[in-house]
């Protein structure tokens, strides 16, 4: 399995199937490489987004 | 009532001939259900229909209108509602066999506010299952298909919404829209969509699956159906803890966009479209222009980030959702869904905090930009209506996942929380619609709707009809 997957996974206390490890690999590496450039982003002192105010301006 | 005078009812015009007693409830109800027996086998559109509670509901309607009694904005209109939103006494799957025999014990806020205004509910449409999809290819309850050709999908999650208006089974429904769920099936199956503003209606007894991009909203035939079943769901509800305490705006349709400052994010939203959906954006931007409003190219930098935001913050509140009905439940979850639920176990919660800070500034400059422009006019989707099955789409020169095309254009607005509206646009040479995508600022649906009403009205659209 996926070294980075196996950790992660091991510390949630989820052992998976071994039929499904290759597709939630697939969709594993997909999602890190969909938010990579969230991780590479600097943010300084920006705060969370309050979801109470989602909408407002 | 036969099938071609019943298609050419709207929403208004049947709630009106209704209150001048021109056409009975019962009669209109009992066409809609027959459509529906007619039709729903092959298109999939239902998942639960209500005859009886339905036909029950409009005797109600018709005896108060014959006896003078005064009536709400849908009194005896039949509607459809996505089978997540809670129904009392009446099955809410959420499109999973994981809640195959849920039957809840109260109605969802808004389904309340439906009844009071005098809708008759005619049944619970088709979703993808518990609305994480784009496609409504549920492999529990049937796929959900694209009226104008049913071959091609309905979009998702709110397909069978999408499919039930644009197959005139109900004169409007209600959808959620969690990254394009209402817009993008509005957009490929030829109708109005609003996704309103976040807070703006009500979340309380509606199944999520990502409460701080979760919105609902309708979907009707034109704009002015939209806008109508909008304004009977909007409002503050104190026990909904993400419902926002702000006036609800008049909504005047009167069609003038004179002087209307109109954004054009040309750098994300309009690179490398379908050369047909391209098209259709250009004319409709020369519409607005001959209606009077101002074009003015902005920029939204933080938009290529939003599938990286929007993953990051929706995977891990759908798992925490769904942690304890996977412990009992997994095995009845369709494949695609379980696993994209899953890996949202193994999220980083540093990672998610760090995608609601990129939030924080994806929404600061949008709200930058909306300080400069009124609305923002994109594509809804940037590709044609993919076919069933169809894993791979071409935009330009990109090929991507259809499911990565179809949200492309939509997501955006999820993770602002700014209202927006899908409306049609026009048609490929296969016949199939096109969908044009208006987004406001937080909370100023009236402006969305008007500049909406403004285009359809005069593009017409909204007039064509599918031939089933």
């Amino acid at each position: 399995m996926n070294e980075p997957l196996k950790k992660l996974a091991d510390a949630a206390g989820w052992s998976i199937a071994p039929e499904r490890i290759a597709e939630l690999e697939s969709l594993f590496a997909g999602t890190m490489e969909d938010t990579q450039p969230v991780r590479e982003l600097l943010l300084g002192f920006v705060p969370p987004a309050t979801v109470y105010k989602a909408g407002e301006e | 009532m036969m099938d071609a005078d019943l298609k050419k009812l709207t929403l208004s015009s049947a709630a009106a001939r209704i209150r001048r007693k021109e056409i009975s409830p019962v009669e209109l109800t009992q066409s809609v259900l027959q459509r529906i027996e007619a039709l729903n086998d092959r298109m999939r559109a239902f998942i639960t229909v209500t005859p009886d509670a339905a036909l029950d509901a409009a005797r109600a309607a018709e005896h108060d209108v014959t006896s003078g009694k005064e009536v709400g904005p849908l009194h005896g209109v039949p509607i459809s509602l996505k089978d997540l939103y809670d129904t009392k006494g009446v099955r809410t799957t959420a499109g999973s066999k994981v809640f195959e025999n849920r039957v809840p014990a109260e109605d969802a806020a808004v389904v309340s506010k439906l009844r009071a205004a005098g809708a008759v509910i005619v049944g619970k449409t088709n979703l993808h299952e518990f609305a994480y999809g784009v496609t409504t290819v549920n492999p529990h309850f049937g796929t959900a298909r694209n009226p104008w050709n049913a071959e091609y999908i309905s979009g998702g999650s709110s397909g069978g919404s999408a499919s039930a208006v644009g197959l005139s089974l109900g004169f409007g429904s209600l959808g959620s829209d969690t990254g394009g769920s209402i817009r993008v099936p509005a957009s490929v199956c030829g109708v109005v969509g609003l996704k309103p503003t976040y807070g703006r209606c009500s979340l309380r007894g509606v199944v999520p699956l990502c409460w701080s991009m979760d919105h609902v909203g309708p979907l009707a035939q034109t704009v002015e159906d939209a806008a109508l079943l909008f304004g009977v769901i909007a409002g503050h509800d104190w026990k909904d803890p993400y419902s926002a305490n702000v006036p609800v705006q008049k909504l005047p349709l009167d069609g003038n966009v004179k002087g209307l400052r109109i954004g054009i994010p040309r750098g994300y939203f309009f690179d490398s479209l379908d050369v047909q959906v391209e098209a259709a954006m250009n004319a409709a931007l020369k519409t607005f222009e001959r209606l009077g409003a101002h074009l003015i190219d902005v920029e939204l930098k933080m938009a290529s980030l939003q599938r990286g935001i929007w993953s990051q913050i929706a995977s891990p509140e759908a798992y925490s959702f769904h942690e304890e009905l996977l412990k009992t439940s997994a095995d009845k979850y369709g494949a695609d869904v379980r696993s994209r639920i899953e890996v949202g176990r193994v999220l980083l919660s540093s990672d998610y905090v760090r995608a609601q800070r990129a939030r924080t500034m994806m929404r600061e400059e949008a709200n930058k930009v909306m300080g400069s422009v009124d609305i923002l006019v994109t594509p809804s989707i940037p590709i044609t209506v993919p076919r069933i099955g169809q894993g791979m789409a071409q935009r330009g020169s990109v090929t991507e996942p259809s499911g990565v095309a179809l949200t492309r254009c939509t997501r955006h607005f999820n993770i602002t929380g700014q209202p927006a509206v899908s409306l049609p646009a026009g048609f490929t040479t296969d016949g199939l619609p096109i969908g044009l995508q208006i987004a406001g600022r937080a909370f100023d649906e009236a402006t969305v709707l008007r500049a909406a009403h403004a285009y359809e009205q005069d593009a017409g659209w909204f007039q064509r009809r599918c031939s089933l």
